[in-house]
């Protein structure tokens, strides 16, 4: 079958700037009184704009953009932890959202409950967790804290614990989110190996970056946002050259993956 | 209000209750995770829940017994039979006004069933409540219960209490999204709701021309439900049943519309 594994069809992702970012019961019952003065102080502004893509089995796609093009918008529509305004998304196959580490930790909770815990939230069974449970707990190198409470480890354990259960998942489709690995010199290295060996596997994965070496790299295709709206898609190196000749000199500066 | 609902995403979603199948094991993780902490390094563990109602029914005592001369046969009993289920309702709605707001972090960045999240309160308060139920048990001839065949209607009460309550922490969690005093106002609206339901007193004593009022307020009918049951050894009568189930229905109704509604724009909301 060959039905892309991502679609999108004229996505659009409107954002309100609340100046006041929390609402209450009483400015809610005031506004019901009210209705049009308080509306009037909100300003919106379109995060993506129009995008329509697709992304096939296997592809590995970096998405390019200065900041604020809606990068990080486009990868969490994909990874569903938001929804669009307007457009429509289907995505196929179990998505794994890497946007940040050692999310969901509980400080009371010891390495191993937290980690069958945090693979739940992915969707994972306790069978499934506890097939990964020794390879994640192996890569982690924290055999020795394991049944210690989380709220004892440094930030470092922390974040070993948090990728080695990112990158034993296994999903169907991957998104990234400039997430490629954690930890001190040792661990980034290893880390940084098992981030290329996962790239490498087959899966679709979707990422960003701000090292467009690295993009160049690992990535297949690549599309480029600006403004929010998909300004090119295309073979990496192309879809690199352009963003490169319509950024202003200088701005790239290498981030350690 | 500004609670305008874009245009749904997708063709035919999986309904929820096939996604929450689907997510059992995250909701059961959730509900473990709850009582492993509330009772982990705690000194006198699960007796907590235990200790909590029957400190509360020795208070009463002495205000309505001991000072103001109620005289109801085994007060303790007739307090501990409502006390206990009026806590699961009133802990499950406070506690699900953090059940969203407080995994921001988690929703903005994984995708699962936003709903496990007060389904977990629920579930959790649950347990507690069927720990405290297995403890009333013990203590129910020691305080004058009797036995009798009409307790076996038990759990079809507890099964509308369940819908109820699931329905009211759906309405609570997504609601504190928009209104975050919401919390607030249930900290001072849910301790008196406790006064206006016959839990210290008798829902007969209440006037007669006030009875369809105090049927307002949902946990009446529950209540006096399982006084018949436990204390009063009758059958609720028909009407009660439809108080109950009316409420546990529009409850979860409203509770599922409410989320289906307004979950599209959560995590912006968040």
């Amino acid at each position: 079958m060959n039905r892309p594994r991502i679609e999108l069809h004229g996505v659009g992702k409107q954002f309100t700037l609340r100046h006041d970012a929390t609402t209450t019961l009483k400015d809610g019952i005031l506004r019901l009184f009210s209705q049009r003065r308080f509306r009037d102080e909100r300003e919106t502004f379109w995060a993506l704009r129009d995008v329509s893509l697709a992304v096939y089995d296997g592809e590995v796609v970096g998405i390019l953009g200065a900041n604020g093009a809606g990068k990080s918008t486009l990868l969490r529509i994909v990874a569903q932890t938001m929804t669009p305004t307007t457009g429509h998304v289907a995505v196929r196959g179990r998505v794994t959202p890497l946007l940040s580490l050692g999310l969901g930790f509980h400080p009371e909770l010891t390495g191993r409950e937290n980690i069958f815990n945090n693979t739940a939230f992915y969707g994972l069974t306790r069978a499934q967790t506890a097939a990964i449970y020794d390879d994640v707990v192996a890569f982690s190198e924290l055999e020795r804290f394991i049944d210690t409470p989380v709220k004892g480890y440094s930030t470092g354990m922390r974040m070993r614990l948090g990728f080695s259960i990112a990158v034993h998942l296994d999903p169907d489709i991957l998104v990234i989110d400039e997430v490629l690995s954690a930890g001190d010199k040792d661990f980034r290295t290893k880390s940084r190996a098992k981030m290329l060996e996962l790239l490498q596997s087959g899966k679709t994965v979707l990422l960003t970056s701000h090292n467009l070496a690295f993009i160049e790299q690992v990535c297949t295709k690549a599309f480029l946002l600006r403004k929010g709206v998909l300004e090119a898609q295309g073979p990496v190196a192309e879809v690199i050259a352009r963003y490169r000749s319509s950024t202003p000199p200088a701005p790239v500066h290498p981030v350690p993956v | 209000m500004d609670l305008a609902l874009p245009p749904s995403s997708k063709a035919r979603p999986p309904s929820t209750i096939q996604r929450v199948w689907e997510y059992k094991t995250l909701l059961g993780s959730l509900i473990a995770r709850d009582i492993k902490l509330q009772y982990r390094g705690a000194f006198l563990g699960l007796v907590w829940s235990l200790l909590n109602p029957v400190l509360l029914v020795l208070v009463y005592m002495v205000a309505f017994k001991f000072v103001l001369r109620f005289r109801l046969e085994h007060y303790a009993l007739w307090l501990l039979t409502g006390l206990l289920h009026w806590q699961f309702f009133a802990t499950a709605a406070i506690t699900s006004t953090t059940a969203l707001v407080g995994n921001a972090n988690l929703i903005h960045n994984i995708h699962f069933p936003r709903i496990i999240l007060p389904l977990a309160v629920v579930g959790s308060r649950g347990v507690h409540l069927l720990f405290s139920i297995l403890a009333y048990l013990l203590l129910f001839v020691p305080l004058g219960g009797e036995l009798w065949a009409g307790m076996l209607l038990y759990p079809l009460v507890l099964g509308l209490q369940i819908l109820f309550v699931t329905g009211v922490a759906l309405s609570i969690s997504i609601l504190t999204l928009y209104f975050r005093d919401l919390r607030h106002l249930l900290e001072v609206g849910i301790p008196m709701l406790f006064w206006l339901t016959p839990i210290i007193y008798n829902f007969a004593q209440i006037p007669e021309w006030a009875h369809l009022w105090f049927r307002l307020n949902p946990m009446v009918s529950f209540v006096i439900s399982y006084q018949d049951l436990f204390y009063l050894h009758q059958v609720p009568d028909l009407a009660n049943w439809g108080f109950m189930a009316f409420m546990a229905a529009g409850s979860l109704g409203l509770g599922f519309a409410l989320f289906r509604r307004l979950k599209p724009r959560l995590e912006d909301y968040l």
